[in-house]
């Protein structure tokens, strides 16, 4: 599929970069819990859904009539999001964290 | 939101002591295990959902979905005590506790969604508001950037499971609830 058809059949994809809460769901003492139960950023990709009243949704799985485990964030929680196009397309990359795989579109 | 409209929604708050197993997933030596592998003794809030012949059912996570997050359901031949939680103000009686256990608290907060379903596009656009959370854990941390609150104590190591991150600017409600008498597990009960 070509990256026009990718757009027009499921959404544009993305890279966001946002906040949430990391913990533990295991015996933790205090001075683990002061150290990550904290906000964290977090890089997420997907297929932007919708931007609107506060909430920007998204989801990276999209099986031709619904969403698999699409994800509504508070806009304020997010903290940069990027266009994503094929590599060969891509004039002016942006810098994002030289720390961060390949991102890759898979049919 | 009154303490009624909680214990009528997300049910009656709870403190539970019980008892189970602390065992560890990687390997270790016969003396680790001769120490380790033994009942402890643990403290654990959330809200009643039901009591019948075998077990107790609750969880410290209530959606405004009607949905439970990590519910517990526990053999009550492991409960030794059951509790039931009040607002402070309301307490006539409270029951006294090990002075090294946190204060208990309710929150009501919002948060992001993330589905853990196939769900349709016009459903995730008409999502527009946040997710409406009840959470009953005791108070670690509370300060201007963070409320943090566990859902089980184990007194004898100090350690704690299941923490909860609630940002100050998400939560809508902080209500501090004390034991107030009992809770007869003996009967079956069930709420909702």
């Amino acid at each position: 599929m070509l990256y026009k058809d990718i757009i027009k059949n499921v959404g544009q994809p993305i890279l966001i970069r946002i906040r949430d809460a990391i913990v533990s769901r295991e015996f933790q003492n205090i001075d683990f819990i002061k150290k990550n139960a904290r906000l964290s950023l977090l890089w997420d990709v997907g297929f932007l859904i919708e931007i609107s009243n506060g909430f920007v949704k998204y989801s990276s799985e999209y099986n031709g009539r619904l969403w698999d485990h699409p994800v509504v964030w508070p806009l304020a929680q997010a903290e940069k999001i990027y266009k994503l196009e094929p590599k060969k397309k891509s004039k002016q990359t942006m810098k994002t964290d030289s720390n961060l795989p390949e991102v890759v579109y898979k049919n | 939101m009154v303490h009624k409209d909680t214990a009528k929604k997300a049910d009656q708050p709870i403190l539970i002591k019980l008892m189970d197993a602390v065992t560890i997933t990687d390997s270790c030596s016969m003396d680790y295990v001769t120490k380790h592998a033994q009942l402890e003794t643990l403290w654990l809030v959330g809200f009643l959902i039901e009591i019948n012949k075998e077990f107790i059912k609750f969880s410290s996570e209530h959606t405004s979905s009607g949905i439970w997050k990590y519910p517990v359901i526990w053999p009550k031949e492991h409960v030794e005590k059951v509790y039931k939680l009040v607002p402070v103000s309301n307490a006539k009686k409270p029951v006294e506790l090990p002075k090294e256990l946190p204060r208990i608290v309710h929150v009501t907060w919002g948060d992001g969604q993330s589905a853990t379903a196939n769900i349709a596009t016009k459903t995730v656009i008409d999502r527009n508001v946040a997710k409406q959370i009840d959470t009953v854990g005791f108070l670690l941390i509370n300060d201007s950037k963070r409320l943090v609150l566990t859902e089980q104590i184990n007194l004898r190591t100090g350690n704690f499971k299941t923490i909860h991150v609630i940002y100050p600017k998400y939560s809508r409600n902080m209500l501090q609830l004390v034991p107030n008498g009992e809770i007869d597990i003996t009967k079956d009960q069930t709420f909702s």
